[in-house]
């Protein structure tokens, strides 16, 4: 009884020690890392804080936003989807092949087979047990196979509603960037107030527990999974209407772009804890940081770069914040 | 009574893991041999001595890495960034010597040195500070993706002037044997005597299944998992090398997908990625069957498409007939 106690006031003490200011700090540290974002840039160039950025910036942040929420519901789950790049460039070059036969025949057949691949993706995953990082190189190697079947380079598509919408704007709000948040704030609020969203979070923390408790969590897995092919074939789908061209190497960067993204927002690898507005806030720190150093004039590899200290810094520091708070680390 | 029928299930059970083990380890060098027997039927040109030399050239730098990765494997690690140290280390070895006038084996030197460096930077975060594998090599591939800008100044680069120590390298042979292969063999070899018999991979084994046992027992976790970075990297290093010695010239974005090609190698071969089971014959047997798929996608004529969706099909059923058979006898 006596070590409970003891026991309980060191990890007490160790709490009270962890709530300094530097961890109010961290927990605020994309909001922060943003403004100084704005701020540093609007002072280094002229043109920086207007209207045409915002245009820009939300422009550039929407496709890849929307194949991000997708992957943080896996990312929820404990898993990671790493066929989103082959799945997006697949959706992107059906669109265009199928316009032939009208519009929402393409459109239906892009989601159509996001939906299929997720679905395959997640069977092999559940039913097999097999793990997800290697389940979904190999299908990102097929899929990226099956686009270069579909078309070898580059296509065009010219003179359509899809890419006049995907171009429209109101008031330099694109409207893919509309379509965008809608998606987050409805997976947002699935996630924090139904009952599925509370089970994707449970599978995340703890399967084995979930499983004692009844609720099937296959199910779930396989259910991310399917939301993660949808979504990114929307974003397929979203950034062939923006550019009004798709490729087989579209594809390439963007399973390892998303995560970071997810990453960044604070949504944690091994599931459990996170949601989509954290993701935004990670995707939209990135795309300031590219867009502000490309008005200045920085090459892409040195984007990357401050983006690769900046995630493998905040880890450290919340690593160095949590390491005190843990007893047995 | 009770006592024997416990002992006979564990026999039982330990036979069974036996057997099990036996299957994963020569399932893939029994479809390797499967591929060559109908290849030989289908291609006239398929086995002959010169197809083969070329098929091991091939895939010599990109077996080091997967070599490298083994070592991270078992030691319950991951790793995205030996892509861009072995691209790092190409452009390093291509561009110094002409560039600095630095010797061969300085530049070589330096080489190793950068990617002891950077593995003992991965290894640092990953084990001694405990963070997250993926994104800390996620974050230090972004980082390389900078370096290999400032070596190259982002244009592709002509390797016509490379010093004659690093052309040797690449296009001479002993034997018809290229120099490369000898390398690779022998690299492929230490590691292989490493992980069979030194304690060394016993702690790196221990610390890879768990981490939990591996305080227990007193092992230095975080030095050992550092030190499987390292090995790691350098071995990446080396590969970049026998890259940028192939190469007449070097594009900054070429090898990008390299770990994602030694991540197929390794679970192909059955390597665990939740560390702890594996070896280096596992390794290469998984490399070996990718680099005569892609050998054989060449000699049917078909296109690089098919390449990609024959090794993703191939990735695919080795991890489900691998879990279907640690189901059954476990």
């Amino acid at each position: 009884m006596a070590t409970e106690n003891m026991q309980n006031k060191t990890i007490e003490d160790a709490y009270r020690k962890n709530f300094s200011v530097l961890s109010v700090f961290y927990n605020l540290r994309i909001l922060i890392l943003i403004i100084i974002a704005i701020v540093l840039f609007s002072i280094l160039s002229k043109g920086f804080f207007t209207l045409q950025t915002l245009n820009s910036i939300l422009s550039l942040m929407s496709a890849y936003g929307v194949i991000a929420i997708g992957q943080t519901l896996v990312i929820l789950v404990g898993d990671l989807d790493l066929s989103v790049g082959g799945i997006m460039s697949i959706s992107g070059l059906l669109l265009i092949k199928m316009m032939p036969y009208g519009i929402s025949a393409a459109i239906a057949s892009s989601i159509l087979v996001g939906l299929f691949i997720g679905l395959i993706n997640g069977l092999i995953i559940t039913r097999f047990r097999v793990n997800s990082i290697i389940a979904t190189i190999g299908m990102n190697f097929l899929l990226l196979g099956i686009a270069n079947l579909i078309s070898e380079g580059t296509i065009h598509l010219s003179d359509n509603p899809v890419v006049a919408f995907g171009n429209s704007v109101i008031w330099y709000i694109p409207f893919i960037a509309i379509i965008y948040i809608a998606l987050m704030l409805i997976i947002q609020l699935i996630l924090k107030r139904t009952t599925f969203g509370i089970k994707i979070y449970c599978v995340g923390a703890n399967r084995v527990s979930c499983e004692l408790s009844g609720i099937n969590d296959k199910n779930i897995v396989l259910l991310t999974f399917i939301l993660s092919g949808l979504f990114a074939s929307l974003g397929g789908l979203l950034y062939t209407a923006k550019l009004a061209a798709a490729s087989p190497l579209y594809g390439g960067d963007v399973p390892i772009f998303v995560i970071t993204a997810v990453l960044l927002g604070g949504t944690t690898l091994g599931g459990g804890y996170g949601d989509s507005v954290k993701t935004f806030s990670g995707i939209l720190l990135i795309t300031l940081i590219t867009k502000g150093l490309t008005v200045l004039n920085v090459a892409a590899y040195f984007q990357n770069m401050i983006i690769g200290i900046i995630l493998i810094l905040l880890l450290f520091i919340g690593r160095r914040l949590t390491a005190r708070s843990r007893l047995f680390v | 009574m009770k006592e024997t029928s416990q002992a006979a299930t564990y026999k039982l059970k330990r036979d069974n893991e036996n057997l099990s083990n036996l299957i994963r380890t020569y399932a893939v060098w029994l479809i390797l041999l499967l591929l060559i027997v109908i290849m030989s039927f289908i291609s006239p040109v398929f086995l002959t001595l010169r197809n083969f030399i070329t098929v091991f050239k091939n895939i010599g730098p990109f077996s080091i890495v997967a070599v490298g990765l083994t070592f991270v494997f078992l030691g319950g690690g991951f790793d995205l960034s030996q892509g861009a140290i072995l691209l790092l280390t190409s452009t390093i070895i291509v561009n110094l010597n002409p560039v600095t006038g630095i010797s061969f084996v300085g530049s070589f030197l330096l080489c190793l040195l950068a990617a002891a460096v950077i593995g003992a930077i991965n290894g640092y975060f990953i084990g001694m500070q405990r963070m997250n594998a993926f994104i800390t090599t996620l974050g230090m591939r972004y980082v390389l993706g900078a370096l290999i800008y400032i070596v190259t100044s982002g244009a592709v680069i002509s390797a016509a002037s490379k010093s004659h120590i690093l052309e040797a390298l690449g296009l001479n042979s002993v034997f018809r044997i290229p120099i490369q292969t000898i390398i690779v063999a022998a690299i492929i070899i230490i590691c292989w005597f490493i992980v069979r018999f030194t304690a060394y991979s016993r702690e790196v084994k221990i610390v890879g299944s768990s981490l939990f046992v591996s305080r227990f027992t007193g092992l230095k976790f975080g030095r050992i998992q550092l030190s499987t970075y390292v090995i790691n990297a350098v071995l990446a290093g080396i590969a970049g090398i026998l890259v940028g010695s192939q190469m007449s010239y070097v594009v900054p974005t070429l090898t990008w997908n390299y770990d994602f090609d030694a991540i197929t190698a390794c679970a192909v071969g059955g390597i665990s990625l939740s560390g702890g089971r594996g070896s280096i014959m596992n390794t290469l047997a998984g490399v070996m069957l990718i680099g005569f798929i892609n050998n054989a996608m060449v000699l049917l004529g078909l296109a690089q498409a098919w390449q990609s969706i024959f090794k993703g099909l191939v990735l695919l059923i080795a991890i489900i007939v691998d879990m279907q058979i640690k189901k059954r006898y476990e």
